[in-house]
């Protein structure tokens, strides 16, 4: 779905359930054969000689058998129409074809809803969704499934509304059959605050055709007058079209036009001058004015002027609306942490139920490579949890019986068996998002630009205006001291400066977008803006996945390097992170696996190969096997274990031929970007779960002093350490991306995750990188820059317009027909020049 | 010249008819979602 139509959001790579790296494409470079489902190359160990299709991977075989089974192979023919990207590999894990749970009572009570005549919908999340040609399969899924009465797919937010009867079909079916097409289903959650926020924007939609219409209809007339002005039209016919054009500005007053004295308002009773005043005493003044003037028959009527001010105004801010929605709606797209169902043991023996239904002292099993759904004491078992998301910790923990283990963290080792302690909402993991989520509202707003500014501009037209009254008061009369102030009043509204803030910021979200950064909140900009060499920031670093790639690499080995290749292959289907890490150092190629492979969870592996019987694991692992390890190769491994990495055993028939040293190694560009990011003004600071010699070592690599290395930090820990920082040190930008950084990235003046991350990060934090690395934030940091010296130039210019306006309205010579082509040309020049400024940046220009 | 008080009053009425008109079709969800529907059209040569 990176189509034309969504401005470059990479969706699709945000919907994939896993990331891409964990299982990466072979490409077979001799024979490109295209699957006949997703158009990936199929590789030769796939390759039926005598099919009419091939399939690169048994998910895609079926995908397609289901397809043209339902006779719904148009689907290719769309898609081929359509010109498409190709589809990318389709996640089809067999762990997750059951859809059971579906029909649980309690997961029906969450995520369902009745009709009234008898029907059901429910939201569905799909994954894999991609093109218009997905629109058309998702929406055919009655002729799939019978039973359902309709399905709806939004392709902005990969939504599926499904309707169905359930006397004809259970939802477990319909799940199933979207699976079935390719798209693996998961409850969309909260449908009660997308609901809120569509009601928003329509109210935003109604408001703007309100203004529209008021604003066409006020200028049609307005001509008229000025056209009559110059023609003596009769004085009736004048009356009766200044009562009209009152009766208009009336009703766009009154209606979208309150908006802004609703804020103006809102803002006094704080004691903030926003925007919003200067905007409501204009039109405030000019309607009062114009109501005086039509009711007294004299002087002028600025009413076509007010309505396009109203109209403006609200389609800028309804842009950047749209703009920043567009962000909140890929990011939603993570998935979620907890799983959707688990193994209770209820009534003496194993069921399957949705998390919905689990209850404090149930006993829950927990697979391999499956998250905890609930947090609970360990009963059964011994197995190493992967708690990075929550405490930053990149080393597995281990855990066995009497343990207490969290919801949200993963099991990497062999299946454990716990106690329910704490479910839902009473979860750790469940804290930790409420507690960021506190932190978000808590949040003090930054004074905006344009808001900043706004009081004094208030303050100088005021006075301005009182100068006009009183000058011409005292050198002519009353009457024209009032007509000339008023004009002035309504000409210095700022209107250029309200429509192309909101449009410059909106701009700069969607340049960010095609960058892959998700900006949701465009108060990012001016932040980041708010720090250079002479004001210091402070920019606070997660070390896991940030700093470092998240996952270990091979970044030693000594002994034979001849089986390396072997090791390489055998390891070509391993789970564990170890085990990937071997296989991406050393590329098995196209060889086939070895057959009678054998992992243990735990941390090894063995491989019967053509130069005898591999094994690769931990010391224990060979220990347990029989293998052991020699003083002679502890001795040769002895850096290895010095420079904080862990070893990976190698042995060939029951003895030791090498070692390799693994080490979650700290990103090839992060240097780079941290010497720029204190070129320009920043101090870059590690805030890590980590211990302490990891981090040291991180720091020391990068060149940063071990005062600024934070070590052992609990999530409640570094969100205090943020806090001090902003106290100490203004700006604070956060960039981290598992749990234990929500709270932090909430309370941090500018929270970004980072591309993987967890989902509660995504929430709370106010941008979102989805390409791996530092580089965003440094290319965040530039645009910001940039879209804040767009927005000071603008100023300048509709300044300028505004003091020509305020010079001819004092001198008693701005009519209201000049004050009317003054407007909208003072917007035009605005807002063409945010356009070819932003639309110019390259991401070039040097960070200060 | 007169005309203008019928003239104008009943562009009125027609600007308010249409005024209504969209705010009817926002109220019904159908500017909810502006990508998926130009999709569908494409659709619509079959069933």
């Amino acid at each position: 779905m990176r189509s034309h139509r969504n401005g470059g959001v990479p969706v699709t790579a945000l919907a994939a359930p896993e990331p891409p790296a964990a299982t990466p494409p072979v490409v077979n470079t001799r024979r490109e054969v295209a699957c006949a489902h997703c158009s990936l190359p199929v590789p030769s160990g796939q390759l039926a000689p005598d099919a009419e299709q091939q399939f690169c991977c048994a998910g895609c075989a079926s995908v397609y058998r289901m397809i043209h089974g339902c006779g719904l192979d148009r689907y290719y023919q769309l898609r081929e129409a359509l010109n498409t990207d190709p589809l990318g590999p389709v996640d089809l894990a067999p762990d997750r074809s059951r859809y059971g749970v579906f029909d649980d009572p309690a997961f029906l009570e969450a995520h369902t809803r009745g009709l009234p005549d008898g029907l059901v919908h429910a939201d569905l999340r799909l994954a894999n969704v991609h093109c218009a040609a997905c629109v058309w399969l998702i929406e055919r899924l009655p002729r799939v499934c019978p039973g359902v009465v309709e399905a709806r797919l939004s392709l902005r937010q990969t939504v599926a509304r499904v309707t169905w009867d359930p006397q004809q079909t259970p939802l477990s079916r319909i799940a199933s059959a979207l699976h079935g097409l390719g798209y693996p289903p998961y409850p969309a959650g909260a449908s009660d605050t997308r609901s809120v926020r569509l009601a928003g924007e329509r109210k935003m939609l109604v408001r703007i055709g309100i203004a529209g219409a008021c604003a066409g209809n006020a200028m049609l007339l307005a001509l008229a007058m000025y056209l009559g002005l110059l023609d003596r039209m009769a004085e009736q016919y004048e009356t009766f079209l200044r009562w009209v054009s009152l009766l208009i500005g009336a009703v766009a007053l009154a209606g979208p036009g309150a908006v802004f004295f609703r804020g103006a308002w809102a803002g006094l009773r704080t004691r903030r001058v926003t925007l919003d005043l200067p905007i409501a005493l204009a039109l405030g003044v000019g309607g009062l004015a114009g109501l005086l003037n039509v009711a007294v028959g004299r002087g002028e009527v600025y009413f076509d002027s007010l309505c396009v001010l109203i109209f403006l105004l609200l389609v800028g801010r309804y842009l950047q609306m749209c703009q920043q929605r567009r962000m909140t709606d890929a990011v939603t797209l993570m998935q979620s942490l907890s799983p959707i169902r688990c193994e209770v043991r209820r009534g003496g023996r194993w069921i399957e139920l949705p998390r919905e239904a689990l209850e404090p002292g149930d006993r829950v099993r927990v697979p391999s490579n499956e998250r905890l759904p609930a947090d609970g004491e360990v009963v059964r078992g011994e197995t190493s949890l992967d708690t990075s998301s929550l405490t930053g910790e990149s080393q597995p923990a281990r855990v066995g019986v009497g343990d207490d283990v969290f919801a949200g963290t993963q099991n990497v080792g062999p299946a454990i068996e716990f106690t329910v302690t704490a479910t839902g909402a009473q979860t750790r993991l469940s804290r930790l998002m409420e507690d960021a989520a506190a932190g978000v509202a808590a949040k003090p707003g930054i004074v905006a630009f344009a808001d900043r500014i706004a009081g004094y501009f208030t303050l100088t037209v005021v006075a301005l205006a009182a100068a006009v009254l009183s000058g011409w008061w005292w050198a002519v009369d009353l009457e024209t001291g009032v007509q000339h102030a008023v004009a002035l009043l309504i000409v210095a509204c700022p209107c250029a400066l309200g429509l192309a803030t909101p449009l410059t910021l909106a701009l700069g979200v969607g340049i960010a977008a095609r960058r892959d950064i998700m900006v949701k909140d465009a108060a990012v900009f001016e932040k980041l803006a708010a720090v250079g060499r002479d004001r210091p920031g402070l920019i606070a670093l997660d070390k896991t996945g940030t700093l470092t790639n998240g996952e270990p690499r091979v970044v030693g080995w000594v002994g034979d390097t001849g089986i390396q290749a072997l090791v390489g292959r055998a390891e070509r289907d391993a789970r564990h992170p170890a085990g990937r890490a071997l296989r991406l150092a050393y590329d098995p190629g196209d060889g086939e696996p070895f057959a009678g492979v054998v992992e243990d969870p735990r941390g090894g592996l063995t491989a019967p190969t053509p130069r005898g019987l591999l094994r690769a694991g931990n010391a224990r692992y060979l220990a347990n096997a029989g293998v052991g390890v020699t003083d002679i190769w502890l001795e040769r491994a002895e850096t290895f274990i010095r420079r904080d990495a862990s070893v990976v055993w190698i042995a060939l028939d029951q003895k030791i031929v090498a070692a390799a040293a693994l080490r979650d190694a700290v990103r090839d560009e992060s240097a780079r970007v941290v010497r720029d990011l204190i070129d320009a003004g920043w101090r870059p600071t590690i805030l890590s779960g980590d211990i302490d010699a990891t981090v040291r070592r991180v720091a020391n690599e990068l060149g940063l002093p071990p005062i600024d290395a934070h070590a052992n930090l609990t999530p409640e820990a570094k969100r205090e350490l943020v806090e001090q920082y902003r106290e100490q040190s203004g700006t604070v930008l956060m960039v981290g991306d598992g749990v234990n950084d929500a709270a932090a990235l909430a309370s941090a003046d500018t929270g970004l995750a980072v591309h993987g991350g967890a989902e509660a990060a995504m929430t709370v934090a106010d941008a979102y990188t989805a390409r791996p690395g530092l580089t965003p934030v440094t290319e965040l940091i530039r645009l910001g820059r940039f879209t804040v010296r767009v927005i000071r130039q603008n100023l300048f210019i509709s300044l300028s317009y505004n003091a020509l306006a305020v010079t001819l309205a004092g001198a008693g010579v701005l009519s209201p027909w000049i004050a009317a082509i003054l407007m909208p040309v003072s917007s035009l020049t605005v807002l063409s020049l945010a356009a070819a400024r932003l639309g110019r940046w390259k991401g070039a220009e040097a960070c200060r | 010249m007169s005309v203008i008080y019928i003239m104008i009053p009943l562009a009125i009425v027609l600007a308010t008819a249409a005024l209504v008109g969209f705010i009817w079709s926002v109220k019904r969800g159908q500017l909810d979602d502006l990508d998926t529907p130009p999709a569908r059209v494409l659709f619509d040569d079959e069933d």
